[in-house]
């Protein structure tokens, strides 16, 4: 497969996932709803809940898998996700403490005003951390911060679940993931943060690809390593962290997505940021609508079904790609 | 706020297991007729509950420990205020349980139970999920009745006839079946007028996962009884969409919980929710959850609050 095509091919696929993803779901939209002109209860569905819904899946999913990929390129380690810089704890800490307490300071974005403050608590612990243990902050002191932070963080969550009785429902579906019911106000706001760190990081994308040879062979190329690993940690974090602040902790698609634009694409970065940005995407409206659909009116959380889609996915494409290799 | 909570996630559990109460673990009688009873008990006594399980009373039962609130409120209405010397954790009326010794929630702890050396445990077809704790207790020697969910309320009026037959309180039983038929009554007399009846939706959780009562259930059965429609046509009890829900497009959203401050605002400012009638035309209505699922006296007062909140206009003239 030629790498115009693979481009192309996914280009394709991810606007008829966007497309499926609108039309289907609980309630059966009649395709008049898409004109603007017809009011009543389908457009406003359409709107108001579907269209926000799918969108911000395509969002959250190409944010954690274009994070995914910065990180397995700068700690060379391809089993890296999103999550393993311990930030995604330092918000789940923070959203968990909010449901607990019940607070409502900021009405319906107390939630995820708690989980961003974690999060950039988290994130600062670890830099600070980090930069004191080890002056040249090295990745793997930054991996072992991050991943100690991590373990940290997510004990002190279950330790707030089990003082919490009364909350742990509402707890637990936090943390399963979910991308319901959040309206247009949280796309807004978030599309742009994601979109803009996407590209920074998109722009970095030759300097990555001298670090994926190592540090050392990095700095003879002539990349300020210091300076693009301080930028690209920070720029991960606050994608990672405002995900999972508006969405929960949704797993697996951070670490496989990379992994198969890899397979497709190959590893120059010029193609595997944008294009494991369009998969995470794709992949995130695919689990969302499949999530909503299979067994409504219940939704399954999205988080598990990440995992439960993800995985035989990835053996299909994994196991296909590998025979082919093979074969030539 | 976090024993609200923990209220709407029992009567949500309570109230589920109505819905699907079709094939129990237990299997209640089939005798579920409205039955007389004698007038006044005589002890020593011995009789089957609900599940046919023998008790013997050697005497009227003066040290009484209740496990469910609903079977709390209909023991305390029933005059009991003295014999009572255990509730469950989450009893809170009349204003007297609260004084009572606490002897856990749906895990109640059997040593505390048998500490307080009661003559009679009433128990709930809920409780079956401890039934370790029920049998430890029968070996200990103390008569358990287990009383079956009341899905209706006919069902509750055979509970509290059977309690009070228990208790030596026949009397005042009869009475306050009498009292809930004729509310009721009035709630249907009120409610017979109206040509049209409005579509209700009744949610009793909120995001992300909303679930709501549909057919078969005590709330269905209720919103019949006051001539309104349940826009939910699937058995049970059931989650349901919040696309679904403004496809309905219900007249009415009857908000069954209290643990999210502000609910009734929140509901209205979800998205594409302001082309549901009832957010255009404010029939957003919140009710005490806890009158509608206790299946005890206050029923029927939860009956009469669910139909002010639908038809206003039917009870205030």
């Amino acid at each position: 497969m030629t790498k115009r095509w693979s481009v192309l091919s996914l280009l394709i696929g991810s606007s008829v996932i966007f497309v499926i993803a609108t039309i289907g779901g609980a309630v059966r939209i009649p395709w008049t709803a898409f004109l603007f002109q017809e009011e009543g209860v389908y457009t406003s569905i359409l709107w108001q809940i579907r269209m926000p819904r799918v969108v911000l899946a395509a969002l959250i999913g190409g944010a954690l898998a274009i994070s995914g990929a910065v990180l397995q390129s700068l700690l060379q380690n391809p089993l890296a996700d999103p999550f393993t810089l311990g930030v995604s704890s330092g918000a789940s800490v923070g959203a968990t403490i909010a449901i607990a307490c019940s607070f409502s300071f900021l009405g319906s974005w107390t939630i995820i005003g708690f989980a961003t403050l974690g999060a950039l608590l988290a994130m600062l612990i670890v830099f600070v951390l980090t930069r004191f243990i080890d002056m040249q902050m090295r990745m793997e002191t930054l991996l072992l911060v991050g991943v100690m932070m991590g373990a940290f963080l997510s004990a002190f969550t279950s330790l707030i679940l089990l003082f919490s009785p009364d909350e742990t429902r509402p707890i637990l579906f936090w943390l399963m993931g979910s991308v319901s019911m959040k309206g247009w106000s949280a796309v807004l706001i978030i599309a742009p943060i994601i979109l803009l760190l996407s590209l920074y990081i998109w722009s970095q994308a030759r300097a990555l690809n001298a670090f994926s040879l190592g540090e050392q062979e990095a700095h003879i190329v002539g990349v300020d390593v210091k300076r693009l690993k301080r930028n690209m940690f920070i720029a991960v974090s606050l994608l990672v962290g405002s995900a999972v602040a508006f969405s929960g902790m949704i797993g697996f698609v951070g670490l496989i997505i990379p992994h198969v634009t890899r397979l497709f694409v190959g590893f120059h970065h010029k193609y595997v940021l944008p294009l494991s940005f369009l998969n995470g995407a794709s992949f995130l409206m695919l689990a969302d609508w499949i999530g909503r659909t299979v067994l409504a009116p219940t939704e399954l959380p999205l988080g598990i079904m990440t995992s439960f889609i993800g995985v035989p996915v990835f053996l299909i494409v994994y196991i296909r790609l590998r025979k082919e290799a093979h074969h030539a | 706020m976090k024993k609200q909570y923990a209220f709407s996630l029992w009567m949500a559990l309570f109230l589920v297991l109505a819905g699907c109460s079709a094939e129990p673990e237990l299997k209640p009688n089939d005798e579920s007729t409205v039955q007389s009873v004698v007038d006044g008990t005589t002890y020593p006594l011995t009789t089957t509950d609900s599940f046919d399980n023998e008790i013997t009373l050697s005497e009227e039962p003066k040290r009484i420990v209740s496990l469910m609130p609903s079977n709390t409120e209909i023991l305390f209405a029933l005059d009991l205020d003295e014999s009572i010397i255990g509730v469950s954790d989450f009893d809170d009326y009349p204003k007297e349980a609260e004084t009572k010794e606490k002897i856990g929630g749906m895990e109640f702890n059997v040593e505390a139970i048998l500490a307080l050396e009661p003559d009679l445990v009433v128990a709930h077809e809920l409780n079956a999920s401890a039934a370790d704790g029920l049998k430890q207790l029968r070996q200990a020697g103390i008569p358990v009745y287990t009383v079956a969910n009341a899905a209706s309320f006919d069902a509750t009026y055979d509970t509290i006839l059977m309690l009070g037959e228990v208790v030596n309180r026949t009397k005042e039983a009869e009475q306050m079946v009498k009292e809930m038929q004729e509310a009721v009554d009035e709630v249907f007399r009120a409610t017979e007028a109206i040509d049209t009846p409005k579509r209700v939706f009744v949610e009793t959780s909120d995001l992300p996962h909303i679930y709501t009562p549909g057919t078969d259930t005590f709330i269905d059965e209720m919103l019949s009884i006051m001539h309104a429609e349940n826009v939910v046509k699937e058995q049970g009890w059931v989650e349901m969409s919040p696309e679904a829900i403004v496809e309905e497009n219900p007249d009415v959203i009857v908000i069954m919980y209290d643990y999210v401050p502000n609910i009734i605002e929140q509901v209205k400012a979800r998205p594409a929710f302001d082309a549901v009638k009832a957010v255009q035309q404010d029939a957003v209505v919140q009710v005490d959850e806890n009158l509608l699922s206790r299946q005890g006296p206050r029923l029927s007062e939860g009956l009469r609050q669910l139909a002010e909140a639908v038809y206003p206009e039917a009870f205030h003239d």
